[in-house]
Formats: C-alpha cells, sequence, structure tokens
C-alpha cells in the first residue's frame, strides 16, 4: 500500500470499468464539432494568427502557372482579393470529371496577392487570398467572409504542427506526392488533396462536394496552383 | 487498398482507449466521474476533427491528454488560481513511500479525499507521472512548464498525499 500507483489504484473502486467502450457517442460528437469547425472556416487560422503562432515557410512552384501577369506580387498584406476570372476560356481537361461536375477554366484576370492560379471552377471567384489561405468561393455566395471555408474552394499550406501526410489515397499532382481524402474519409462534406510542392513542402486543396470533382479533377486544380514565398503555415 | 477512413479509425481508438482514458481522468479529478466524462468527452471531440494530422504524427495519447489537462486545470483555476511554487533543489526519481507509513483501512474514498486535497497541476503531475508513467519531459510538455517544476510538484504531491494519508502515530513519531 506504500506505491503511490497503487493507492492512486485503490482510488479508482468506483470508476468505470468496462472493458470496451460504444464509439458511436463520441463518433457523433467529433462529427458535429468538426461541422461546427468547417462552418466557422479560418476560426483555427484566425486563433494562430492572433497567437502569433504562424511559421513562414519559403516555397516555391505547385505547378506550371498558365496565365502569368496581373499583380501576383507575394504581397503579405493580409488583404482580400476580389478577382474575377474570365468564365469563357477553354478548361484545360478534355472532360469534365463527372456529370453535374463545376468545369475548370483557365484563369485570366488579375492574380491574387500569394498565389498564382491557372485554373479556376467555372464562374467561381477569388473571395480572399492572405499569407494563410487563399479562398475560391461559388458565384453569389452569400457568405462573403473569405475566413470561412464552408462550401468553398480553398489552398492552405499543411499546418506546421502536421508531419508529411499518409492518409487517403495517392494522388499525384504534376510528379510530386499527393494523398486524397474523399469526404467520406475525411468525415465531412469536404475533399481534401494534400501534396507536395516544390522544395518538399506540403500544400492542401479542401474542395465542397458542390463541384462535383473527382481526385483527377482535383488534382489538375492543385496542379495549377503556385504558393509563393510568402505564404504562411498555420499551427495546430 | 485504400487506408480506413477516420470514422473506422476513431472509433477502434475509442473502443481500444476510452475506458483507461476515463479511470485515468477520475485520478486527475479526483474521483468527480461527472468532470472526468465531460473532460474526455470533449477531448475525443476534437481529437476527430484533428485526427487527420494526429494520424501523421502518431501522437494520438499526448494530443488527448493535452486536451484534458489544460481542460481540467481550466476549469478548476475559474473560481481561484493557486500558483505553484519550485523547490530549490527538486528530486529526480520518483521516491517510494515509508513503509508503515500510512494508516490501516485506507479506501478509495480516503484516496480520492486526499487527491481532493491537491492543487490540480500538482495532482495532475503525480497522475501522469505515477500512474501513467510519463517522463518528467513528457509530462513538463503537457503541464506547459519547467521539468525542475513537474520534479518539485511530483515530489510534493506524493509528500502530501502521504501525509493525508499518513497513520498519525508514524506521522508524529517519525516527522515531528
Amino acid at each position: 500500500m506504500n506505491d503511490v500507483k497503487e493507492l492512486l489504484n485503490l482510488a479508482l473502486d468506483k470508476a468505470p470499468a468496462d472493458t470496451v467502450s460504444d464509439p458511436r457517442a463520441d463518433l457523433e460528437r467529433g462529427r458535429r464539432l468538426l461541422r461546427r469547425r468547417r462552418l466557422l472556416g479560418g476560426a483555427g487560422v484566425t486563433a494562430a494568427i492572433a497567437a502569433g503562432a504562424l511559421v513562414p515557410v519559403a516555397l516555391h512552384g505547385g505547378g506550371p502557372v498558365g496565365q502569368p501577369g496581373g499583380s501576383a506580387a507575394g504581397s503579405a498584406s493580409g488583404q482580400a482579393a476580389r478577382t474575377r476570372h474570365a468564365s469563357s476560356a477553354p478548361r484545360p481537361s478534355k472532360a469534365p470529371a463527372g456529370p453535374g461536375s463545376i468545369a475548370l477554366v483557365a484563369w485570366t484576370g488579375t492574380q491574387p496577392p500569394g498565389y498564382r492560379v491557372s485554373w479556376m471552377p467555372r464562374d467561381w471567384v477569388v473571395q480572399g487570398s492572405t499569407p494563410f489561405a487563399l479562398t475560391i468561393a461559388p458565384p453569389g455566395d452569400k457568405d462573403t467572409n473569405p475566413d470561412s471555408f464552408l462550401g468553398k474552394l480553398v489552398v492552405m499550406l499543411q499546418s506546421a504542427d502536421a508531419t508529411s501526410p499518409s492518409a487517403g489515397t495517392p494522388q499525384p499532382v504534376n510528379g510530386r506526392p499527393g494523398f486524397f481524402e474523399s469526404a467520406a474519409q475525411a468525415g465531412g462534406d469536404t475533399e481534401i488533396l494534400t501534396f507536395q510542392v516544390a522544395g518538399g513542402h506540403w500544400a492542401q486543396v479542401q474542395a465542397p462536394m458542390s463541384l462535383g470533382w473527382d481526385s483527377a479533377e482535383l488534382a489538375r486544380f492543385a496542379g495549377g496552383v503556385r504558393v509563393l514565398s510568402t505564404a504562411q503555415a498555420g499551427r495546430g | 487498398m485504400s487506408r480506413p477512413s477516420r470514422d473506422e479509425e476513431f472509433s477502434a481508438f475509442v473502443r481500444a482507449r476510452r475506458v483507461d482514458l476515463l479511470r485515468s481522468t477520475c485520478l486527475l479529478t479526483a474521483g468527480d466521474t461527472h468532470l472526468a466524462e465531460d473532460l474526455v468527452q470533449t477531448a475525443l471531440a476534437r481529437l476527430y476533427v484533428a485526427w487527420p494530422r494526429v494520424r501523421r504524427s502518431g501522437t494520438y495519447f499526448g494530443y488527448v491528454w493535452r486536451i484534458i489537462v489544460n481542460a481540467h486545470i481550466d476549469e478548476i483555476r475559474r473560481p481561484s488560481r493557486r500558483r505553484e511554487r519550485n523547490v530549490p533543489e527538486p528530486p529526480d526519481a520518483l521516491a517510494p513511500l515509508p513503509p508503515d507509513s500510512l494508516r490501516s483501512g485506507i479506501d478509495g474514498h480516503d484516496v480520492r479525499a486526499a487527491l481532493a486535497g491537491l492543487p490540480p497541476g500538482m495532482r495532475a503531475a503525480v497522475v501522469l507521472r505515477y500512474w501513467l508513467d510519463l517522463s518528467v519531459e513528457q509530462t513538463a510538455e503537457l503541464l506547459h512548464c519547467s521539468e525542475g517544476t513537474v520534479k518539485s510538484q511530483t515530489a510534493k504531491g506524493a509528500a502530501r498525499l502521504r501525509e493525508l494519508l499518513a497513520d498519525p502515530q508514524v506521522s508524529e513519531g517519525s516527522t515531528r
């Protein structure tokens, strides 16, 4: 009885002692929290900014840039960019990802700060571009907060706290490693493609199911995104 | 072959670890099973959200415990906050209690009451070090304090437990 561990064990005589737990309630709570987080969107990024817990990283190309031009000076201003693309330009792939999917078209507008974008979903708009995320929204989206990611296409660097990805099925992007998580795998209404960019860093694209894209179409979009050196990875 | 989904992996983790988590958390809460359940539910929900990132790093245990400990200390500190004090030369090892120093007939209620007599940070240090067998370094990381503080808090916590559960006659004869 003199060992502290034995004393602590004694204190557990009234504690639950089941050998197996039913995970359903915890699973549902986790799903609800995940939905709330996605509804709030960039809350984590905002918190990271507030805490100063940001890790700047130098990035280079994520892939070919089809339409250079504009004023993509890589400013880390954090200002939202209200930039349109042209909706009538040719799409980069031969066939749409699937029935009802939103086609990719070539970017022709002014490039957002911090990123170079080659392709865009037809009629979608860049809603905001900061060192932490590029947010692309469907036309007429009532949610104009670029830090809210629900139902939007988002490009960001992988969290500085994360190690190299291994989740999902392999989906190369421009010949570099990438991993695709379907909405079912990611546990929500969003598909996630984590892919390596030049310099060995990892970036992520979150795509809503409303785009109707498969992993290959998501990879085509990701292949046209170039994250500039001013991009920063959040924490957590 | 694709890997298991987040739901499948998370469910397997819960099935395998939830009971141990809850029991260990009961020590942290000095036997308050309702608070322990709340803390575990909170930690598991946040683990689910962070699953892809935590899976990559493989730090399920540390992630969950960091949430539980922080949430517990936040909860306890709401009404009043007690500050830790360092001792000049903290001991390096976990010292066993002296033989025959505890009163006879000690039961779970006595130990829970003694645990409740420890400040939350000190109790957390004792639980993490003695019950979960974490290293000083791991405990310091979870508690956001120095290794020296962990050593001092662990030693003082064990001493305080001993004091609260001591046989009055032995205690008086040997220490006073």
